[in-house]
């Protein structure tokens, strides 16, 4: 990717404190001094599995939570500490699409209503103008405006996220930050949703962080891939790249517990050990360490346990954090590593 | 499993059908469904919501809620006329017999006994013979043969002390753990990250390889079906649209619906399709299911037939070709050739 950032974000941090009172209470490091670009029209996958911070970060960007440290900036501004009418503006220009679609809307108040809001706190339209846009806005993503005086929950799951898709996008934002837009919908209904995402983006060239824990879904929307472990960055890198070639040893046992889809091929995931609340994180080396199959392979160096590996460019185009990455052998097709279960 | 096919029955559904009556209107979310899972195999049901896969699976633990009863049909599990038995017969044997693991462990299990007593629970209802003394011994046996880590410490937890997959693996162990002949998993990994999901769907083939039970598995995901299921049962709008063996349904699917669901995954590799392929509308109501076939409103084969007045008009049946595959529609056979990716 080149050209300039739309979205960038440096050294990212985010501490959550335990709950409780005095002092002596830990705190949890949610995110852990991540750093990415998100470019003008591009969709940009963020994954990883629960804990692993990719809300957080969501929630960090369009700032529903204030980092602990770092900065986010977006066309080069920096937006901590904005108040007022330049936050209002921000507003406008990231929007948020959320998961569950049942608490996202107001239950009391009618489709119109919930979309009139953003024409109304931006001062972009009123009167005739509003009704017309609000039509069209609904339109655009494949409901009808017979619809605009029932109320969310007359909907159905599919219907509500084409909702919440197109309250997202009254305001013309520059970004769209979607945390699992389309996980717990049915699969002929997910597909529906991802491609208006699609048609969205190809027609309005609308930039995306697509949060999200489906790999099929980011594999089909998300031109670069962003994988997460433990509040940091472990590996980005260009979709393809990610997919068939991954250096980061996470990357492909995440990768390699996916359900491959070869039927008549029997169970042909990978299976890694542990859980990733399992380990204390060691904060000086790499968190995936005491999970990882490679660090076992090199007889466990020490490197992994006592400094903190850095992203750095990889073959393909990625950037991937690993002491040993490119001594990594390539994955070998159909080879799983069986470990857990009964026994 | 090769010798699944002259394996003894374990569970004979037959025709069965639910009904919930609501403010005068009757819906039939369960509409003639037959099927069977015989010893040792694992028989994923597959549907979109809606499609009556929940209902079936509480009608066969006898636990459909009101005003949902069931009005038509026979389940048999081994030698026992489920339909016959008084409640308390029935509760014997569920745990015992017939086991369900839930879809959302964590909701399921209660939140105020430790993971310990509430494995034991089972024990008590079900095994009054096994002495008191013998139980703590038994609860650990479990609870480490479902690769539960460090159980001596777990049993002493709560439920919300442990991660997801620790639940669903304790949840397993109570559902394993009086050997039944069948198990109910309700989508036992949908709520799990994809790497969990791995380690609990290999617990479920290692269970199964061990004590030869039976698994009903209940899901919306193709995917997951192809890798552990050896037949599949394909649902849709209250009745069981396509059966077979899960590599035969996969490939070369025989129902129009079979084939939408399988169109709609998103694929892996390579350059990805610029647009998926959906299935336009949404099913028909409950209450007033189409008296043709109930997928023809948004059929992809019957449009490119031609529209046929056959589909609307007449119900098709599940019909079988003689060799362990069945499919509700009229045109099966020119389903494959006809529906291109």
């Amino acid at each position: 990717m080149s050209g300039e950032s739309l979205l960038s974000v440096r050294g990212l941090v985010k501490d959550f404190r335990e709950r409780g009172f005095g002092p002596g209470r830990t705190a949890v490091r949610a995110v852990d001094d991540v750093s990415f670009d998100v470019y003008p029209g591009e969709t940009l996958g963020l994954v990883g599995e629960s804990g692993s911070g990719k809300t957080t970060i969501g929630r960090l960007i369009v700032r529903l939570e204030e980092p602990t440290a770092g900065r986010i900036e977006l066309r080069g501004q920096d937006l901590r500490g904005l108040s007022g009418r330049r936050s209002l503006e921000f507003r406008r220009d990231v929007q948020m699409i959320f998961q569950n679609t049942q608490n996202a809307f107001n239950p009391r108040r009618t489709v119109r209503s919930v979309l009139s809001d953003p024409y109304q706190i931006h001062r972009l339209a009123s009167g005739a103008e509003l009704e017309e846009r609000i039509g069209g806005l609904l339109r655009r993503v494949g409901l009808t405006t017979p619809m605009l005086d029932r109320y969310p929950q007359q909907f159905s799951g599919g219907q509500r996220q084409r909702l919440g898709i197109a309250r997202a996008l009254a305001v013309q934002p520059a970004l769209v930050v979607a945390d699992e837009p389309v996980s717990g919908l049915d699969v002929s209904v997910q597909a529906q949703v991802l491609n208006l995402f699609a048609e969205l983006r190809r027609e309005l060239g609308l930039a995306m962080l697509f949060i999200s824990h489906d790999l099929r879904a980011v594999y089909f929307l998300c031109e670069r891939i962003a994988v997460l472990y433990l509040g940091r960055l472990v590996e980005i890198g260009p979709r393809r790249t990610l997919l068939e070639d991954p250096v980061h040893p996470y990357t492909r046992a995440l990768i390699g517990s996916i359900p491959a889809f070869r039927p008549g091929g029997g169970f042909t995931r990978t299976v890694i050990k542990g859980e990733i609340s399992d380990s204390e994180p060691v904060k000086a080396g790499c968190h995936f360490a005491p999970r990882c199959a490679r660090w076992r392979e090199l007889g466990q160096p020490a490197r992994c346990r006592e400094e903190r590996p850095l992203l750095r460019p990889a073959a393909g185009g990625g950037l991937a954090a690993c002491h040993f990455a490119e001594s990594s052998p390539r994955p070998l097709d159909g080879v799983a590593e069986l470990a857990g279960g009964i026994g | 499993m090769n010798d699944v096919k002259t394996a003894e029955t374990v569970l004979r559904v037959r025709d069965l059908a639910v009904e919930f009556s609501l403010r005068g209107s009757v819906a039939r979310a369960v509409d003639g469904v037959g099927f069977e899972v015989r010893a040792g195999e694992i028989v994923g049901m597959v549907g979109e919501s809606g499609s009556g896969k929940s209902v079936t699976m509480l009608a066969l633990l006898g636990l459909v809620p009101r005003p949902g009863r069931v009005v038509a049909g026979s389940v048999r599990l081994r030698d026992i006329e489920l339909g016959a038995l008084s409640l308390r017969e029935l509760a014997r044997l569920r745990g015992r017999q017939m086991a369900l693991i839930p879809s959302d462990a964590g909701a399921a299990l209660n939140p105020v006994t430790r993971i310990g007593s509430q494995v034991g629970e089972g024990l008590a209802a079900h095994l009054p013979e096994l002495p008191r003394a013998e139980r703590p011994a038994r609860i650990l046996d479990i609870l480490k043969r479902v690769g539960l880590p460090r159980p001596e410490q777990q049993v002493r937890r709560y439920p919300h002390e442990l991660s997801g997959g620790m639940q669903q693996r304790v949840a397993v162990a109570m559902g394993v753990q009086l050997g039944p002949d069948l198990l109910i998993a309700d989508e036992p990994t949908t709520a799990l990250d994809v790497t969990i999901q791995a380690q609990i769907l290999q617990l479920l083939l290692d269970v199964r390889e061990q004590s030869g039970t039976s698994i009903l598995f209940i899901t919306h995901d193709m995917t997951t079906v192809a890798e552990i299921c050896d037949r599949v049962l394909v649902m849709y709008a209250g009745q069981i649209v396509e059966s077979g063996p899960v590599v035969d349904v996969c490939t070369a699917p025989a129902h129009p619906y079979t084939r939408a669901l399988l169109d709609a995954i998103p694929p892996l590799g390579g350059d990805p399709p610029e647009r998926l392929t959906t299935i336009p509308g949404a099913p028909p109501d409950p209450r007033a299911w189409p008296a043709g076939c109930r997928f023809a409103e948004r059929c992809r084969l019957r449009e490119q037939l031609g529209n046929p007045d056959k589909c609307t008009s007449l119900a098709p049946e599940l019909a079988s070709d003689g060799a362990g595959r069945r499919s509700r529609c009229h045109f099966t056979g020119s389903a494959a050739e006809a529906v291109v990716r």
